[in-house]
């Protein structure tokens, strides 16, 4: 039978000298999930992505992502494997379009790009996904805009938007809508609703609306340990976690 | 913006058609020492315009290129140096002797080159930042010291040519033909750089200096690119440095000294990191100064300095970007 777990985590750890960022953690992300990870500032959840990445590697565990054990390969390779990210610090390339930015995104999955010739910006074939892309993160009007030179709110769709480009399996998202006015927090909030299905989202947010209507589980994370994974509902119910992060009383 | 595009297109077009003239404006001036000059900063403008492959696209901060233009001349030198002495270059396991043929040894000197920043470039590519550039400084010191040390080739003192490499038809010794060949390599390298950072690979080297990790993260490996790139700017350097051996008929340790690296990387800074064009401008700007400047004083690196620094803080192109208007993007 095809297992129906995307991601399985067991046993990370991950200390920054007596920083203990990740313990012991464990984690399984289904196919075709929203997987919220929560958890107050300093938690681990920005290592934990690090890691799962690969811009960082584990003291001791191990990372399995669509059966293949990922825990030593280089960031590059499990990006092709279809693990995609974008960053809680806006991560993009400050001096090309945005366009360049998404194709950028997607010429790294288009096999290797020793083509030294051909103008790149007149490829059709990277064409199409380029433009559902920028569609998709809401930036087809802006697409010739210098990324440098758009808005905040921009910046961050831009981000998104070179994470799931190319229709990862699993997109991790950082703080998709950190620093976001409301109106741009709805369209993130509706962009990911769109992407869910084909594409499994491990989703960092702070935003517990956001978090609490887009995802089908969540985990809670503190001092770097998952203290509960279960539904919004089983969430909000659990004692632990209102009283360590939710604040007793809210709610 | 159609209006910048024009500029770029007359300025192209303006530095293209005075390096073509050139030669008639000397005999007209009736001073032959101008041909020479220029055919000078055309091969730096060669060497410049391949650093900035490096620098300027790839955010690479190489402090060794000459390590580069050294090998290409000392190829050039050392192939000649066995045919004025009618010696043979290796005599196990094979016979080879020196040569003075152009094409074969230009193309060796590129090959080698090219050899030399795959090398050099594969141990200095695994380090970034402050690293990288002490360690490409310090293999191009390395190369110096090589060299200096290398007393069956003269040594501290080099090799003098008594002859530029021959080609069919073409007389290289006469020094008009010579400077349109040297305008010919400069205008057919600007080209080919030109197609490649448009091309996909362009793009990648471009993304790989305004933010490494993200291309990692989107599923490059980056590594392999920066190479690549930096054998290809190293390839250039080497022709570069065969025609300056054939230019000057000398080649001595002094070429792969690790000022010579800083002052092509001025050169690029001078004319506008980023831009093919860029690195012309600042190669005839900083060798016309160091000519004017040498002549009244021995201390014209002082009064260089200044300037230099002024036009880098004040034009973030440089002297591309002051006459464009500022601020273009990488092109
Ligand atoms: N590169 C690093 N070096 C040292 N300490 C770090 C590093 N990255 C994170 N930390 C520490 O690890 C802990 C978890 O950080 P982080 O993963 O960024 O938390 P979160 O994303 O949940 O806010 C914090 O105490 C932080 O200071
Ligand atoms: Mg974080």
């Amino acid at each position: 039978m095809m297992s129906n777990t995307l991601l399985k985590v067991r046993q990370l750890q991950k200390s920054f000298g007596a920083v203990e960022a990740c313990c012991n953690i464990n984690l399984e992300i289904n196919k075709g999930e929203i997987h919220a990870l929560i958890g107050p500032n300093g938690a681990g959840k920005t290592t934990l992505i690090q890691q799962l990445a690969g811009q960082m590697l584990p003291d001791s565990g191990s990372i399995e992502f669509d059966g293949q054990d990922i825990t030593r390969l280089p960031a590059h390779k499990r990006a092709l494997l279809g693990l995609a990210r974008s960053f809680q610090i806006t991560s993009i390339f400050g001096q090309m379009s945005a366009e360049e930015n998404i194709a950028l995104a997607v010429q790294a999955h288009m096999g290797h790009s020793f083509r030294f010739w051909r103008p790149a910006n007149k490829n059709k074939k990277l064409q199409p996904t380029i433009e559902t892309a920028l569609e998709k993160c809401g930036l087809l009007e802006r697409r010739h805009i210098v990324a440098d030179n758009l808005s905040h709110g921009e910046k961050r769709q831009l981000e998104a938007g070179m994470a799931l480009a190319v229709t990862p399996k699993l997109l991790m998202l950082d703080e998709p809508m950190a620093g976001m006015g409301p109106g741009s927090a709805v369209k993130m909030t509706e962009l990911i609703q769109s992407i869910k299905g084909n594409t499994s989202i491990l989703l960092v947010e702070h935003d517990m609306h956001a978090v609490f209507n887009l995802a089908d589980r969540i985990t809670v994370l503190v001092y770097g340990k998952p203290i509960a994974t279960g539904t919004p509902e089983e969430i909000s119910h659990n004692q632990d976690v209102r009283s360590a992060y939710l604040g007793e009383g809210d709610n | 913006m159609r209006f910048i595009k024009n500029r770029r297109t007359l300025i192209t077009g303006a530095s293209f058609l005075f390096f073509l003239l050139l030669p008639l404006i000397a005999s007209a001036l009736g001073d032959a020492y101008l041909v020479t000059l220029f055919t000078r900063i055309l091969i730096y403008a060669l060497a410049a315009v391949s650093l900035d492959l490096i620098l300027g696209y790839g955010g690479m901060n190489s402090l060794g290129h000459t390590a580069f233009f050294g090998t290409g001349a000392y190829v050039v030198g050392i192939l000649a140096f066995h045919i004025q002495e009618e010696t043979l270059f290796l005599s196990w396991p094979i016979e080879l002797s020196g040569s003075s043929n152009a094409i074969l040894v230009w193309l060796l000197a590129v090959l080698f080159s090219a050899f030399m920043s795959g090398l050099i470039g594969a141990l200095s590519l695994r380090t970034t930042g402050i690293q990288f550039i002490m360690i490409t400084l310090a293999f191009a010191q390395m190369l110096y010291y090589l060299f200096v040390s290398l007393e069956a080739y003269g040594g501290d003192d080099g090799i003098s040519l008594w002859a530029r490499n021959k080609l069919p038809i073409f007389d290289t010794a006469d020094d008009t033909s010579f400077y349109y060949l040297c305008l010919g390599f400069l205008v057919i390298f600007v080209f080919l750089s030109y197609r490649l950072v448009h091309s996909h690979f362009g793009r990648v080297i471009r993304g790989a200096k305004q933010n490494l990790q993200r291309m990692q993260s989107l599923g490059f490996p980056i590594y392999r690119y920066q190479l690549v790139c930096f054998i290809i700017a190293g390839a250039g350097a080497g022709l570069a440095g065969a025609l300056m051996a054939n230019q000057s008929e000398f080649v001595s340790p002094g070429l792969l000294h690790w000022t010579h690296s800083g002052e092509m990387m001025i050169m690029v800074l001078l004319g506008g990191m980023g831009t093919l064009i860029g690195p012309i401008l600042g190669a005839t700007a900083l060798l016309l100064l160091e000519e004017f400047l040498s002549v009244y004083t021995e201390h014209w690196m002082a009064f260089l300095g200044p300037f230099l620094i002024i036009v880098v803080l004040f034009a973030k192109r440089g002297l591309y970007g002051l006459l464009t208007g500022k601020e273009v993007n990488d092109e």
